[in-house]
């Protein structure tokens, strides 16, 4: 197994189109990151960062769950386009390492890479316009990590569906659902939220209890007041924790379970 | 839904019986697939529904086919046993979810806390009303408890309207999300309909009115469409009728103007201490009183304010269950008559359909103009909105200036009096009311303030030393006294509210302009907010509207008085209930006309 997971990392490190894919994802969340502070902001004016994280909740992750689809699929379907799954199998390899292998560097690497992309419009927001005091610094940080164990279980699912469709392509098509299914999710079942599914889990940690008012300006018309409790509940925390690592075993199980008889074809 | 899921399982499990024989026979890297369908069915099934621990059930049993894909290919009975076992668990959890008393249980408390709490913290007329949130919750929680305890989706529409009008303040509404239970709530909260609103007149007697069976009245047979949508749901309300007893008040004698002198062998106004909740908030005494025998109209003999008989499927016209209300009236030489009026169904849709009667302006759109005779205009107002651009702005001058050239032709025509139909105007953007009150205002600056000063932090408007709101920017405009010479009259309703209250208070002041109506306007005129919540939606005033001495303007204060521009009261007489009942003619716009 560690002789797969080192030419796993190889590869990762050394295809091209993953390095351009991430590249490309950097400039995406950092573009979005600039512009949405911009525009929380009055154009770096009023606020921070903060603004901006409580006008775009979804901001860390609607994009960047495209990328892990994507990254999950490349590197747990790639090798079905080369044959090299069954070559592994024929070097005598168990179905066991080469599955964990795959699945355990697909989900691992993948989490940290998309909880990076998370960060990037904080951090560019952050540099522009500093924090502001919409929401706490310490409150946020917590949240923004925790957004990890959502992500891990969301790659373990995904890792299935590889394993499922065998297609790197497919998996992009996966990306773009989940990318749009946030707002719908987000919009639509507001009475089923629960941590026990990953998208719901990734809304409770990055929307925010509070209250909102408005006024009327004679120049403006209606002007939106927020004020925001960024605290994040506990249940909400061990929730995020119990029902992550419960849900990414239970997927690593379902996982082998389908990849154990496969035909690799 | 959950039920078609669980369905959809159970289907599953069977199918995977028969497929771990077939696949036997046809060998395929496909049947494995199936293995995995009922963990992407409970997958969605959390999605749609929630997790849920009464599913747990479902959860277990939709992963257990996944052992199927350790069992060795040929082991069929062993995949068999699996997927029934899994068949067994749904089916058993199918009988729970029917028969759990627990399971998705509403959480009528958890609104009730949550839509409480927000209101004590952001209701802006807390000082003004004199509300004391303390009593509210003792009175209050333990209501909705017992609408926890029973589920009961009426009992949470009734204790919510209870709870809105202790506010006395027509910005304060609870709406169910659910139309159909909703409109089922309606319908099963204010009575049975017995064939007759009441009201009083202004000589003080109490009559009957908008009776079944007469022309231009209210029928249960009638298949007009209201807006509120009672006519699909108020047959479920009906029994099964004669003609006969559908005319029961009409074979009588009494018609719309008789005089009820007993309703079930008591005076109409003692049932009024029954009467602690309304359809629709009436900040001001005097209206609240106009409105209240309307209310009384829906309790039947030995029945309580609000209790609705709803007729079991399988009575047919002789239902001995079905309520009655005893009614004395005057008959044509003024004797005393009693009659038994039987059931016709819910009250709710005759009294909006009363309502709608006594409130509803002439059906024109908006800011269209009707000629009632070459000296008299009217000009209908039903919502302070011009178009969706300007609507969240301040800016209305192409409105303004339409309208100015309007009234300056009408002026040229030799048209004298304009009449405004304000009466039910829903309110709007205070800017389209400055828009259109800076054409007739006199010459000169005229101010107003609609915007307090802010906790930006808080988002919530804090008072000063002297108990008062902060005074935010004042919005103004310059009077152009368009219409010097001529009269101008505000028709107005119950209804009239919000903007269209401001409209009220900014131009009754005007030395050319009365405010006339059955009712003066609603009184309601804080801007609102709406706090969503799992059952419905509670709206409530939350931006303060500030007089120029920082005293919250419009609304009614614990003393329930009108504090706005009013000048006469049509008198609501029998020519007014002839002509509104029995001819079906608008006669607030025909009175006042005649007054110029």
């Amino acid at each position: 197994m560690k002789n797969i997971i080192k030419s796993i990392w190889y590869e990762i490190v050394h295809r091209k189109t993953l390095l351009i894919i991430f590249g490309a994802f950097v400039l995406i969340m950092v573009g979005s990151g600039f512009s949405a502070t911009a525009d929380a902001t009055y154009g770096f004016q009023m606020g921070g960062v903060s603004d901006m994280l409580a006008a775009h909740p979804w901001m860390p992750y609607e994009l960047s769950l495209i990328f892990l689809a994507i990254f999950v699929g490349n590197v747990c379907c790639e090798d079905y386009k080369d044959k090299v799954i069954n070559y592994e199998i024929l070097c005598g390899h168990s179905r066991r390492s080469i599955f964990l292998a795959r699945s355990l560097m697909a989900i691992g690497i993948g989490t940290l890479l998309t909880l990076l992309l998370s960060f990037l419009p904080l951090i560019t927001g952050y540099a522009l316009a500093g924090w502001g005091d919409r929401l706490s610094l310490g409150d946020i940080l917590l949240r923004y990590f925790l957004l990890g164990l959502p992500y891990l279980r969301l790659a373990a699912f995904l890792a299935v569906l590889s394993f499922l469709c065998k297609s790197p392509y497919a998996m992009i098509a996966v990306g773009i659902v989940l990318s749009l299914s946030v707002e719908i999710f987000a919009d639509m079942f507001q009475h089923s939220r629960s941590v026990f599914v990953s998208l719901f889990n990734l809304l409770l940690l990055t929307e925010y209890e509070g209250w909102s008012s408005y006024n009327l300006d004679p120049a403006i018309g209606v002007i939106r007041y927020y004020a925001y409790d960024s605290s994040i509940p506990q249940g909400v925390v061990s929730g995020t924790i119990i029902a992550s690592l419960l849900m990414t075993g239970f997927y690593l199980f379902m996982g082998y379970a389908l990849f154990r008889r496969d035909e690799l074809n | 839904m959950d039920k078609v899921f669980v369905l959809l399982e159970f289907a599953l499990m069977i199918l995977l019986v028969w497929i771990a024989e077939y696949a036997v026979k046809k060998p395929s890297n496909k049947w494995r697939l199936f293995y995995s369908a009922p963990i992407f069915v409970a997958l969605a099934l959390a999605i749609a529904e929630g997790f849920d621990i009464y599913l747990s059930g479902i959860y277990v049993a939709s992963a257990l086919p996944l052992l199927c894909l350790f069992v060795e290919e040929g082991k069929v009975r062993k995949k068999q046993r699996i997927a029934a076992f899994g068949a067994l668990i749904i089916a058993a959890e199918f009988a729970l979810i029917l028969t759990a008393p627990g399971y998705n249980r509403i959480a009528f408390l958890d609104d009730f806390e949550q839509g409480f709490a927000t209101m004590r913290e952001h209701y802006v007329l807390t000082e003004e009303k004199g509300i004391d949130w303390d009593g509210l919750y003792e009175k209050y929680r333990p209501m909705f408890e017992a609408v926890e305890e029973s589920q009961d989706a009426v009992e949470n529409y009734k204790a919510w309207q209870r709870f809105t009008t202790e506010f006395f303040d027509g910005h304060v509404q609870y709406l169910m999300n659910s139309e159909a239970k909703g409109l089922d709530a309606i319908c099963s909260s204010y009575g049975n309909d017995y064939g007759l609103s009441l009201a009083r007149t202004a000589a003080g007697e109490f009559v009957a009115i908008n009776v079944e069976g007469c022309e231009n009245s209210y029928s249960v047979n009638g298949t007009e469409e209201d807006e509120l949508g009672l006519y699909a749901v108020k047959k479920k309300y009906m029994p099964r009728l004669t003609e006969t007893e559908r005319l029961t008040l009409k074979n009588a004698g009494i018609k719309n103007g008789t005089v009820i002198t007993k309703w079930n062998g008591k005076s109409i106004d003692s049932y009024y201490d029954r009467v602690d909740y309304y359809f629709n908030q009436n900040p001001v005494r005097e209206n609240e009183e106009f409105y209240l025998p309307m209310y009384v109209a829906g309790i039947g003999r030995d029945m309580g304010y609000g209790e609705t008989y709803v007729p079991k499927k399988k009575q047919g016209a002789f239902d001995k269950e079905a309520p009655v209300a005893t009614i004395s009236f005057l008959d044509e030489n003024g004797t005393e008559q009693t009659v038994n009026a039987p059931n016709l169904g819910s009250y709710a849709p005759r009294m909006f359909d009363t309502f709608g009667k006594l409130e509803d302006g002439i059906k024109l759109t908006n800011l269209n103009w009707q000629e009632i005779d070459e000296e008299t205009y009217c000009i209908r107002i039903s919502e302070m909105s011009y178009d969706q651009e300007t609507y969240g702005g301040t800016v209305y001058r192409e409105m303004t200036d339409q309208l100015r050239q309007e009234v300056l032709a009408l002026k040229a025509a030799g048209v004298k009096n304009i009449i405004f139909d304000l009466r039910s105007n829903s309110g709007g953007s205070p800017y389209f009311v400055n828009a259109i009150a800076q054409l007739f205002a006199p010459k000169g600056e005229h101010t107003a303030f609609y915007s307090a000063v802010i906790n930006e932090k808080t988002a919530s408007f804090d008072r000063g030393e002297d108990g008062r709101y902060k005074l935010g920017v004042p919005s103004g405009y310059v009077g152009e006294d368009l219409w010097h010479d001529g009269q101008i009259i505000l028709l107005v309703s119950s209804m009239t509210v919000s903007a269209g209250d401001d409209m009220v208070y900014v131009m009754g002041e005007f030395p050319n302009v009365k405010v006339m109506g059955f009712t003066e306007s609603n009184h309601s005129c804080q801007a609102v907010s709406a706090l969503e919540l799992t059952v419905g939606r509670l709206a409530f005033s939350a931006v303060p509207n500030l007089q120029p001495d920082g005293e919250v303007a419009i609304d009614t204060l614990a003393d329930h008085k009108s504090r706005m521009p009013f000048d006469e009261y049509v008198p609501f007489d029998q020519a007014a209930i002839r002509s509104v009942f029995e001819e079906g003619e608008d006669y607030l716009l025909q009175y006042i006309a005649e007054k110029f």
